[in-house]
């Protein structure tokens, strides 16, 4: 199951009232429609524009702090691996898709194997490497991240890496695609986007709400958390039945 | 069985690793690299605690060809110099080295022969000397067969088979796993 961008915004939109329409009828047509124009969905106060630029903030929120917690299981919906870093190589900010790193870095890997390295301290990395009597004849997997470059004892390696394109995303909106977060984080985003739509004193209540939440769920998440409890008002669900 | 350096080493790693408690915890439990470092030292070890074990000690013998000239020639690496007392040397040309041969452990006594009409073989160094029955020191040549405790050649890739007896592989192993726990 995954969790289309779409159902993120109407469930948020329908808090603001920002669901184009005059009737009962005209409002669930709007409601339903996908993919999500401005005649659906769209407000004086936010328009759709607005609305897919604040819910891909959210989703950033959201991926940045499980991506920063080391073996978070919620990784893999992010997960990607670098180029080829050689030996006392940079690693670099983007994976080999050239999308941004975020989070901490995942399994460093031997580029042509897949086998995983361990960490070394540099030292021994060094000994092996330089092995200049061609002593040793095992195939060692090692690594030492130092600064922002990776000394290892293979060819090339690739790190395993979360990434987020804010860019990116907005053309898989634009495109009527899925979020990248799996679905237990739903609730949490719907939550997020609700509590960002703030004008003034209007919505400054449910937002307040809807941003204690998210807040308190992103913290649980930063600890390892996987499951949440339910956001304040059930619009939303963590297997959602819209899409 | 055959036993590669890859297999003595793993099993080496698993039984530092994993006995006597968590393994995730063990301090030693990424140190293959330090295996293959003390590799020779132990089988050399394990050979040599075999060669004190009489069942054992003639299947560790291995034939080396020794060119002699001027009754010196080059002991092979393989060799275990510790062991030559159970060595013995033969020539397929001159039934006197066989037959009349001793290895001399000391080298002042190599000089001085108590019995001159014996054949005496000794070591110095990287050298192997030998003199004939009723011959000075200095004056042999040709070739000598050494028959004495070595290590095996050991396969340039990890995961070839090394040529060592069942008995030999488990001393390594045991001896190995002894050193990374630090017990060596």
């Amino acid at each position: 199951m995954s969790v289309p961008y779409h159902t993120i915004i109407r469930q948020a939109a329908v808090r603001i009232s920002s669901i184009v329409g005059t009737t009962a009828a005209a409002l669930d047509s709007a409601y339903l429609t996908s993919p999500l124009t401005s005649t659906q969905v769209s407000s004086t106060d936010f328009t759709l524009s607005m609305q897919k630029d604040a819910v891909v903030n959210v989703v950033g929120r959201i991926i940045r702090t499980y991506a920063s917690v080391p073996n978070h299981p919620f990784r893999a919906y992010n997960i990607s691996q670098t180029a080829n870093i050689a030996h006392k190589g940079v690693i670099p900010s983007t994976n080999s898709a050239s999308v941004p790193i975020v989070g901490v870095y995942g399994a460093v890997r031997d580029a042509s194997t897949g086998q995983e390295l361990t960490e070394q301290p540099i030292q021994i990395i060094n000994t092996i490497v330089d092995d200049t009597d061609s002593f040793l004849k095992g195939e060692y997997y090692y690594f030492k991240q130092v600064s922002d470059r990776l000394w290892h004892t293979r060819t090339n390696v690739v790190m395993d890496v979360c990434t987020f394109s804010a860019s990116n995303e907005l053309t898989t909106i634009a495109n009527n695609g899925n979020a990248p977060i799996p679905d237990a984080c739903i609730d949490i985003a719907v939550a997020g986007l609700i509590a960002q739509y703030v004008i003034d004193d209007e919505y400054t209540a449910q937002a307040n709400m809807y941003g204690n939440y998210f807040e308190n769920c992103l913290s649980q998440m930063a600890s390892g958390a996987v499951a949440f409890t339910p956001a304040p008002s059930l619009i939303s669900s963590q297997t959602p039945v819209i899409s | 069985m055959a036993y590669s350096q890859h297999q003595i080493i793993d099993r080496a790693l698993r039984i530092a690793t994993m006995t006597g408690g968590d393994p995730n915890l063990s301090s030693v439990i990424d140190n293959t690299v330090v295996l293959e470092d003390h590799f020779y030292t132990a089988l050399r070890n394990a050979i040599i605690a075999g060669a004190n074990v009489p069942t054992e000690v003639n299947g560790l013998k291995r034939d080396h060809t020794i060119s002699v000239s001027n009754g010196v020639g080059t002991l092979p690496d393989s060799v275990v110099d510790e062991c030559l007392d159970s060595s013995s040397i033969y020539s397929s040309t001159d039934s006197n080295v066989q037959q009349f041969s001793s290895f001399q452990p000391r080298y002042a006594d190599y000089l001085r022969p108590v019995h001159g009409q014996l054949a005496y073989y000794a070591v110095q160094g990287q050298s192997f000397l030998y003199r004939g029955p009723n011959e000075e020191a200095g004056v042999f040549d040709g070739d000598i067969h050494l028959v004495a405790v070595s290590t095996p050649a050991i396969p340039a890739t990890i995961t070839d088979a090394i040529t060592i007896s069942t008995a030999t592989a488990e001393r390594t192993i045991q001896l190995l796993a002894s050193i990374l726990r630090g017990n060596g």
